[in-house]
């Protein structure tokens, strides 16, 4: 981990589809464009982690909703980082978020029939929903890439919009989006029977 | 009415999306949050597979496995476990508790599909 100066902090830069959680006094941060951040964290147990993902360009136009695979990545993607947060001694039942993301930064016009960025929103919305996960506070949508700073002991997050990094954003998501789609959402290594 | 199986996962996500794509396939599904009401469905109904997660309140999956290995009526029900963990470490314990197979999320219909049948007496 490098360290922050400005906060004084060892500061943890998570990129697209990883996820970091921690029980120490560190930064978790991330630059966001149409992808999805989740600040999770247990205040009582001052533990907390922060994700970056986004979910896989749907095969299909009937596949959409919480069942569809592509929501499978965006579960998955959630449960990683919920479990890290038990592991290290939070508590699901006193988990709150707050939501970051979602803005229109790659240039999806090649596939005008799915607006990413939105299915993106609906999905983090109707899976915090389902677990009932409270949330706190968000800032979702618009054209603007978002830097995010995350204090998991003090739950607490600074975000600004950032005008800068925007291309070299938009291809990093890009990248990321298309790594996605060719992994199937869900190549993760065939089963395994004893 | 299709065979059943039992779902196990603190996620009403997972669950949920677990159900709607084994009842498409036409099983019959019971859900449990956690090992200790897993262990209670299965003593109150007959199920032919479970499908359980490793991480839960409670009682964990693995714990709930080694129980289920260990009680009359029970015991040689085939179970799928389906997780997150992936650490070699963890799918070897799995494999001593007595778990039948691994399925390391997020998973693929086709395969999940294609495992349980692999599996069911």
């Amino acid at each position: 981990m490098k360290y922050n100066a400005q906060f004084g902090k060892p500061e943890k830069y998570i990129g697209p589809g990883d996820y970091f959680a921690s029980a120490e006094d560190v930064i978790i941060s991330t630059l966001l464009g149409s992808c999805i951040s989740v600040a999770l964290f247990d205040r009582t147990a001052k533990v907390g982690g922060l994700n970056h993902f986004m979910l896989p360009f749907p095969k299909t136009r009937d596949e959409e909703g919480l069942f569809s695979q592509s929501s499978r990545y965006g579960i998955n993607a959630m449960e990683l980082l919920i479990n890290e947060i038990l592991k290290k001694g939070g508590l699901k039942k006193n988990l709150h978020a707050k939501v970051f993301g979602g803005s229109s930064v790659i240039d999806f016009r090649k596939e005008a029939t799915y607006n990413i960025p939105k299915m993106n929103i609906e999905f983090i919305f109707g899976f915090l929903e389902a677990e009932h996960i409270a949330v706190d506070s968000y800032s979702v949508g618009g054209s603007l890439p978002r830097k995010i700073v995350f204090f998991p002991l003090e739950s607490r997050v600074l975000m600004r919009f950032s005008r800068t990094e925007s291309s070299g954003l938009a291809h990093r998501e890009d990248v990321y989006s298309q790594r996605l789609r060719e992994s199937d959402a869900g190549g993760s290594g065939g089963p395994i029977l004893f | 009415m299709g065979a059943a199986i039992l779902v196990v996962d603190d996620s009403v996500s997972i669950r949920q999306s677990v159900r709607f794509i084994l009842e498409q396939s036409g099983y019959t599904v019971f859900e449990a949050a956690d090992g200790e009401e897993g262990l209670k469905r299965l003593s109150e109904q007959k199920v032919q597979l479970v499908i359980t997660d490793v991480n839960m309140p409670n009682m964990d999956g693995l714990t709930m496995v080694k129980k289920i290995r260990e009680t009359d009526g029970i015991k040689f029900v085939p179970i799928l476990v389906l997780t997150t963990e992936s650490q070699g470490s963890v799918v070897e314990e799995g494999k001593k508790a007595g778990a039948t197979g691994w399925i390391v999320k997020p998973f693929n219909n086709e395969k999940l599909l294609e495992t349980i049948k692999k599996v069911m007496p």
